[in-house]
């Protein structure tokens, strides 16, 4: 444990001291003080910490608080006649009150939930308990062509050289790849997902074990399965999984393991997900290619003693080159346990972005629209209370003082923004579930700390005192004599505050809107892009178990089928691609290059089923006889092989040498964040796992034809299918949810701004009404009179969208710049917006302009 | 019905103060609560029942020594009275006739140490 000091949280201690009665301080701090330290030495400081603050809230009863510090002080009093006199002033102008607070309790809903979706993505990975000293080790293949491809699957053999020759790691556990491994017990038959562990699992990370030994990875005939699975496979008792433990699963229809233990399901906050774990040494047994250097299956994790990982970084860097003798570059770095969930995204080996992208982008958003509304208080705020100068002139004459006046508008504005947070968190309550399905989390208002409460309280204060700030800075100041003769109305509204306040509000809308339009547009691009196959009426199904042998037959029988129209299979998800290969031999390839090259392995009909264009040559099939041996190459790979005519060149892939057949159009293999690659097709059906089918046309029935033949064939698995075109479309599910969440700030932030402007001319009307009569009088005719009115606010309105303009188009070419493929901000839609934005702000001044304009001036200038 | 003024969570506080002695201070005595009882309780649910017990006359108080844990801060140590011992008796001993006149358990015998 690191010698650093360790204090019970400030805060905690600080409201219970505030709160506490005098005489129980003393005792009461510290059993606080003895208990925070005996949690911390034999659990976890951060354990501490929760339970300082559970205890400081559940000291807050009657017997121990202190409410009545001074009671029937004159503060008290006079605090009880402002609340008395704003509470009147509310229902005196209802309407106003209401649409004030409305506004706000929108504002702050959305504030509210935007906030709890932050809170939930940073919490993600920070349950471990040594958190903070995890790193994940990433590993960065650097490109001859000065590009770096990143992933976290370095050489398994690396782990046994962290653990030998670096003293500084104290725990390390090492990961295989993901995988879907059919489960039998009985009856009970289904694909579960997992990965093989090393021993070193459960003393890194805080999985919770519910029966069973830590030590259990370190056996390689045992498994560990989560209390879901457990449940799934064994009959268990309410929550006693020991009678699982000792009892047998087959897995992949051949090895029967022991369940060694049972552990909690990693749940929402966790991003590493698994439903079984089975010990790392069975597997790499199995598969001795694990041992090489050259390879990469591991994901590696370690628990450094703290404050050695600069030190570390350092050493570890040139690990994989050091240990293999090819000419390569490639690099490790250590990324913080915490970070890999919201910073999952490389460049060139540099973090560039990842989910953290889309909680900036919120976040900012919900800023934002927290100030509009605030500002959009303080106008209404602001205007109601110049109607007031009566009410503080008197004040002022009965011997208030101006720190009383200013107190006095201060908790007026509290009492606005305390109301609108109760009713925001109300909605926020009511609203969650829906708002957490939306964006595909399972936040639970339950599992909210205390300070998310905290924040809250935060919220009121800052919220209120924002509000309030400038009647509270204004009324004080206004002189008794012209505020008793009713004259200081009119200075005060002239002010030129609020049009800055209006133009700085609008700005702000129009960005958000603007925002809005872009992201959608951007999304509708993506998911519309021609992406070089045909992934309509696609469907994939993976080959597993005994299909894996009769691809023939099942190819034949779903040709049958009539709205089948061709099959073929490859070694995976041409969407999702991944396998590579940097050892592709070629006539006149610079030894230097170590580029990664895509290969792809086919069955017949590949370029027919998926739909990509064959721009020279033939395609790849059976019927050629020795095709095993040739290749397709796609544009770019024939942009690197630097070939003046690439057909019937030699190229040799994995040692088997071939001619280049056919050269075919670029396709994506991977989302539109990265370019395409260079990729290599070869003739394998031995090698492809997963059958592509493409449909005439997609319907239920077919479908149904197809799970039918599909469970004949292999009766055990579980029909599974993919279209492709909707896991193209779920790929890109971040950017689809936040353009929604967007979009819906920006009708809120557009309508808080239309309440404000409206109750805005709502007001200066009613002090322009006699004159307004007087015009009439004189034979004005309304559209003047309309003219006269809302040309103030236009004018404002044209600056706010001159000012939104530049700081949009900055950040939304800085945002798009991401995409590898992206739309171009075009004027068109940039005006669209303007225009959108100008209409409605016109709109709405327009229609209380034309209230007041076409008002009998009779009724006006009678009460004189 | 003989009132015993003594709720459950009480009785078993004002029993844990006895057991503890000179180390009775609220954060001990709910140590021990959770400990004996395996249900968690909070350092200020304790300290109320003990100031009710006290207010009740059962319990008196004094403040004791500090240390170093504590932020150099003094305990208060709770003892419990005659009246609060006298409580104490008359609640077990109204429990203990109502176990024997329920049939099932009337002729179990109970042993005190």
């Amino acid at each position: 444990m690191a010698q650093q000091q360790r204090t019970p949280p400030r805060w905690a201690e600080r409201i219970i001291t505030w709160l506490l009665k005098e005489e129980l301080a003393e005792e009461v701090l510290g059993d606080l003080e003895e208990k925070y330290y005996q949690t911390g030495e034999a659990k976890s400081w951060s354990r501490a910490r929760r339970n300082y603050w559970y205890q400081v809230i559940h000291y807050l009863r009657p017997f121990a608080i202190n409410i009545f510090r001074s009671n029937n002080s004159i503060q008290l009093i006079m605090l009880k006649n402002y609340i008395k006199i704003a509470l009147r002033n509310a229902r005196k102008n209802a309407a106003y009150s209401g649409l004030n607070i409305f506004g706000l309790t929108l504002g702050f809903s959305a504030c509210m939930l935007i906030f709890l979706w932050v809170h939930h993505e940073s919490s993600v990975d920070r349950f471990h308990d040594n958190g903070e000293n995890i790193y994940r080790v990433m590993r960065h293949m650097h490109q001859s062509n000065g590009t770096a491809i990143t992933m976290a699957y370095a050489p398994q053999p690396l782990q046994d050289v962290l653990m030998s020759e670096y003293p500084e790691v104290e725990n390390l556990a090492a990961l295989s790849w993901n995988l879907d491994l059919l489960f039998e017990r009985g009856e009970v038959i289904g694909n579960e997902f997992g990965f093989y562990a090393s021993e070193g699992f459960f003393d890194i990370f805080s999985f919770e074990l519910l029966a069973g030994t830590e030590a259990v990875l370190a056996d390689p005939t045992k498994i560990v399965i989560t209390d879901k699975l457990a449940r799934k496979y064994f009959d268990v008792i309410e929550d006693d999984f020991s009678d699982v433990i000792g009892q047998t699963i087959l897995v992949d229809e051949e090895e029967p393991f022991m369940v060694g233990g049972v552990v909690r399901a990693p749940g929402h906050l966790s991003s590493l997900q698994f439903d079984w774990l089975l010990p790392q040494k069975g597997l790499i047994d199995a598969n001795s290619w694990m041992r090489s250097w050259d390879s990469g299956s591991i994901r590696t994790y370690v628990e450094l003693a703290p404050g050695t990982q600069p030190a570390v970084a350092q050493r570890i860097e040139q690990e994989i080159n050091d240990h293999v003798e090819e000419d390569i570059d490639e690099r490790l770095t250590l990324q913080p346990l915490g970070d890999q969930y919201l910073h999952s995204q490389f460049e060139n080996g540099v973090i560039s972005g990842g989910r953290i992208t889309y909680v900036r982008i919120l976040s900012a958003a919900a800023i934002f629209l927290f100030i509009v509304v605030c500002l959009n208080a303080m106008n209404l705020i602001t205007a109601q209370s110049t109607k007031r100068t009566l009410e503080v002139g008197i004040r002022k004459v009965l011997g208030e003082a101006k720190s009383s006046v200013r107190f006095q508008f201060l908790v007026e504005s509290l009492l606005f923004s305390l109301t609108a947070t109760l009713l925001a968190l109300a909605c926020t309550w009511l609203l969650l579930p829906y708002f957490s399905t939306l964006i595909d989390t399972s936040m639970n208002i339950s599992d909210l700390g205390l300070e998310v409460w905290m924040y809250t309280l935060l919220l009121v204060l800052m919220a209120g005192t924002l509000m309030g700030l400038y009647p509270a800075l204004l009324l004080p100041a206004i002189k008794i004599i012209y505020a008793l003769k009713g004259t200081a109305t009119r200075s005060l509204s002239a002010g030129s505050y609020r049009k800055i306040l209006i133009v700085f509000q609008f700005s702000i809308s129009i960005i958000i809107v603007f925002a809005a339009m872009i992201i959608s547009d951007q999304v509708q691009f993506v998911l519309n892009k021609d992406i070089g196959i045909e992934k309509e009426n696609l469907i994939l199904v993976e080959m597993e178990g005994e299909l894996a042998g009769k691809y023939d037959t099942y190819r034949n029988e779903l040709l049958q089928i009539p709205e089948v129209s061709s099959v073929t299979s490859t070694s995976g998800n041409p969407i999702r691609y991944g396998r590579s290969t940097g050892s592709a031999l070629w006539a006149g390839k610079d030894p230097g290059n170590n580029t990664d090259i895509g290969i792809m392995l086919v069955n017949d009909d590949f370029i027919e089923t998926v739909g990509i264009k064959l721009l020279q040559g033939r395609t790849l099939s059976g019927s050629y006889g020795a095709d095993t041996s040739n290749y397709l190459i796609n544009e770019e790979a024939a942009k690197i092989m630097g070939f003046e005519n690439p057909l019937n060149q030699r190229l040799s892939v994995w040692g088997t040498e071939g001619n280049i057949v056919g050269i075919i159009k670029n396709f994506h293999t991977h989302d539109l964040y990265e370019p395409i690659g260079p990729m290599i097709i070869n003739y394998y059906p031995k090698r492809t796992e997963v059958a592509l089918i493409k449909m005439n046309e997609t319907n239920s029935d077919a479908i149904a034809k197809i799970e039918a033949l599909t469970t004949t064939l292999s009766p055990k698995y579980p029909f599974e299918f993919e279209f492709l075109d909707q896991s193209y479309a779920e790929s890109y599910r971040n950017e689809v949810v936040v353009g929604q969440i967007i979009k819906l700030f920006a009708i809120i932030s557009v309508i808080v701004s239309c309440i404000g402007l409206f109750t805005l001319t709502t007001y200066s009307t009613f002090l322009r009404t006699k004159e307004i009569g007087i015009r009439k009088v004189y034979g004005a005719g309304t559209n003047q009179i309309i003219l006269m009115l809302s040309k103030e606010y236009s004018v404002l309105i044209l600056i706010s969208i001159v000012l939104a303009l530049p700081v949009t188009i900055i950040y939304a070419q800085d945002w798009l710049e991401q995409f590898q493929y992206r739309i171009d901000l075009s004027a068109f839609n940039l005006a669209l917006g303007a225009i959108v934005g100008m209409a409605i702000g016109l709109i709405t001044v327009g229609v209380k302009s034309y209230q007041a304009a076409t008002a009998n001036p009779m009724k006006s200038l009678r009460n004189e | 019905m003989i009132e015993t003024r003594l709720g459950e969570f009480e009785e078993v506080i004002l029993l844990l103060v006895g057991i503890l002695g000179e180390d009775a201070y609220a954060l001990n005595i709910a140590n021990e609560f959770e400990s004996q009882t395996n249900r968690a309780v909070s350092i200020g649910a304790v300290h109320s029942t003990l100031t009710r017990l006290a207010e009740k006359g059962f319990l008196d108080s004094a403040m004791g020594a500090a240390t170093a844990e504590r932020g150099g801060r003094r305990k208060r140590i709770f003892r419990t009275t005659a009246t609060g011992e006298k409580a104490l008796k008359t609640s077990r001993e109204f429990k203990l006739s109502l176990w024997k006149q329920y049939p099932a358990f009337s002729n179990l015998s109970f042993t005190v140490n």
